[in-house]
């Protein structure tokens, strides 16, 4: 054994030993930092799973013409319900949504103007002095998912979030209204262009809020409508109303569901835009918090290094073949010389893939040394380099290219 | 007989042009005989040599060893190497990075057999590189290392040594000496066959061949001589 490790050349075993860690290194880095990655995408999904992606068309003729409102009323009413029926997300509707008030009396403008701050006003052509209340209107799953509770009055209920031609739309108010508005109150009003009376019935508490975006949004100054849909057999006698509240909706804030990622909801919503000749939804990065978006940039920083580092090890495989190659090439007269004692052909090979399979184990332990543990599928790759040395074994260690050695005069060295 | 090759034929195909080195070639050794060969160079002495190693394999004819017939049996003269047959290489092939003494240690052990210390100096005195065998090959002079190589060879020789021309680098003193030795392992029992050019070796063998223009042949000595 000790003779036997003096027979090697150190400087080119040392090369060779140098080309096994720097391999069996970059295939180990890579696959941390695939690990890496895989742990931040978990992260992601998870966070994401709890947070709200806005959902946009980007449908380029959108805003600039009316292509939009070539597609009918009853395809939006569809496509709603085939996004509200998406296996990858949740849909969650939240948007404002100013609606014109009309008073009579400057006391009645005032108990809104006093919460809400100074708004236009205006006056219709038959006299009625109307002023722009800024509401914001919610799916009740809104209600179940934010700390939104009931201070006083009753919440909406599930009746509330269909449009009921025959009764007034019920109101939630925050907190800061409950001095000057009571449960029960009413007044009249513009909707998109549904003329309605508004009821009041409820408050929130002070504490409720939602979130959209980073902060929490407290309810205590906001007026809350149910972001009603129409039933298929009102839409005729509402269309102008549905089709403004349909296009609406669809555009609208999306959960992840557990288990799933963004691409599926790339792909479930590009079938459902294209199939109404739409070009696709967009998801607006409203990362709902700085946290979501910190492991984004993360993903991006770790996601392309694994690729990079395989193909790196790729290279430094073939550099360590050729290595190996050009190692035991000049070792090929050492090795004719205890062929020529009786020493086994095979054993020789054997002791090659030993050395060799010594320096896949000393690079192991050296990768696992610096935290850079192997992965089960790694060792299957590591096996290749014993399978390049047996390769190479056989290439250069073959009868021919021993012979050719046998019948060389002896050189004068000494 | 101990080694009979029967009408062996080898060639080579060299850039298309077919160079025979043998044809219909008769060779036989005794035990205890040594059997010289002789050619000049390039007529194929060390490719018959690795034939009979078990290296190189025949065309035709047949080789038998000990009335084995081992033909082209790589497997088969490779055990001979170990149990039967030393080899001295035109080349030597030694191990450079090793003392001489780990060089013949090397072949001792993959022969499996123990030989002291002793004796391997006993054999490297007669020589004359008693004082060299811890030194390593690498810093010996050629006459060295040939006569390293012969040690090695007798050491843990058995039935058989093919020696290809292990004088080549020694004076005729030195070479003499090897000579002595080699007739004093013949006397008890092992074959050699040599390949030289050396006169004195061909005066010492039993009988000799001449290789030459595809034909191997027995010489009378006294022509030679
Ligand atoms: N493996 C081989 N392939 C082709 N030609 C070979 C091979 N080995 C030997 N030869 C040729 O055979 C001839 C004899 O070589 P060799 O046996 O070394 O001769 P000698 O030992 O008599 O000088 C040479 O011309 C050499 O070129
Ligand atoms: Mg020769």
């Amino acid at each position: 054994m000790r003779r036997y490790i003096r027979e090697i050349d150190l400087r080119f075993a040392l090369l060779n030993l140098l080309f096994v860690v720097i391999t069996v290194l970059t295939v180990c880095f890579a696959s941390y930092s695939q690990r890496q990655y895989d742990v931040r995408v978990a992260e992601y999904s998870k966070a994401a799973g709890s947070l709200v992606n806005q959902l946009e068309f980007t449908d380029h003729d959108f805003y600039d013409t009316n292509n939009v409102f070539d597609i009918p009323v009853e395809s939006y009413l569809s496509m709603y319900n085939q996004i509200t029926s998406c296996r990858s997300f949740e849909l969650y509707e939240i948007k404002h949504q100013p609606i014109d008030i009309n008073y009579q009396t400057e006391a009645e403008h005032s108990r809104f103007s006093k919460i809400l701050g100074t708004s236009e006003t205006f006056e219709s052509e038959d006299g009625t002095m109307y002023f722009c209340a800024d509401c914001t209107q919610m799916s009740q799953n809104c209600f179940d998912t934010y700390p939104i509770r009931i201070s006083e009055g009753r919440a909406f209920e599930e009746d509330d979030f269909v449009l009921n031609p025959d009764a007034p739309l019920p109101v939630l108010l925050g907190s800061d209204f409950a001095d000057d508005f009571s449960v029960g109150d009413s007044f009249n009003g513009c909707y998109l262009d549904y003329e309605t009376e508004f009821e009041v019935v409820g408050f929130f508490t002070s504490d409720s809020y939602y979130v959209v975006g980073e902060y929490p949004k407290y309810l205590n100054r906001t007026i809350i409508i149910p972001f009603v849909s129409v039933l298929p057999e009102d839409i005729d006698n509402f269309r102008d109303f549905a089709f403004l509240q349909y296009t609406s909706k669809v555009t609208n804030y999306i959960h992840l569901r557990e288990g799933y990622s963004m691409n599926d909801v790339y792909q479930e919503t590009e079938k459902i835009a294209n199939s109404y000749g739409l070009e696709q939804f967009d998801y607006y990065g409203i990362m709902i918090n700085a946290k979501l978006g910190s492991i984004e940039t993360d993903i991006d920083m770790v996601g392309f290094l694994p690729g990079l580092l395989r193909k790196i090890a790729c290279f430094l495989f073939a550099a360590f073949a050729a290595v190996n190659f050009e190692l035991l090439h000049s070792r090929r007269r050492t090795v004719a010389a205890r062929l020529i004692c009786g020493v086994k052909h095979s054993t020789v090979i054997w002791q090659w893939l030993t050395e060799n399979l010594v320096y896949t184990l000393l690079a192991l332990a050296v990768a696992t040394a610096i935290g850079l543990p192997p992965s089960p599928s790694d060792l299957m790759l590591f096996a290749i380099m014993p399978a390049i040395a047996l390769v190479v074994s056989l290439i250069v260690l073959s009868q021919r290219s021993i012979n050719k050695i046998l019948t060389e005069e002896a050189k004068n060295v000494g | 007989m101990l080694v009979e090759l029967k009408k062996a034929s080898r060639s080579f195909s060299n850039f298309g042009r077919e160079k025979v080195l043998f044809s219909n070639a008769d060779l036989s050794l005794k035990a205890g005989e040594i059997v010289a060969v002789t050619g000049a160079s390039g007529n194929g002495k060390s490719t018959l040599l690795n034939i009979l190693a078990g290296f190189e394999t025949l065309d035709e004819g047949s080789y038998f060893y000990q009335k084995e017939d081992v033909t082209n049996n790589r497997r088969r003269i490779g055990e001979l190497r170990r149990t039967d047959m030393s080899i001295i290489p035109q080349g030597l092939l030694l191990i450079e990075q090793l003392t001489a003494f780990e060089n013949i240690e090397v072949a001792t052990e993959a022969k499996k057999i123990n030989i002291s210390r002793e004796t391997v100096e006993e054999y490297a005195r007669e020589l004359e590189i008693e004082p060299l065998l811890d030194i390593k090959v690498k810093k010996l002079s050629l006459g060295e290392r040939q006569r390293i190589a012969i040690v090695r060879a007798l050491v843990c020789s058995g039935n058989l040594v093919l020696a290809d021309e292990p004088t080549s680098a020694l004076n005729h003193d030195l070479a003499l000496k090897a000579i002595e030795l080699f007739r004093r392992r013949a006397d008890s029992g092992t074959a050699f066959l040599m390949i030289t050019h050396d006169l004195s070796l061909l005066d010492a063998a039993d009988t000799v061949y001449s290789l030459d223009g595809g034909r191997l042949e027995k010489t009378k000595k006294q022509q030679i001589s």
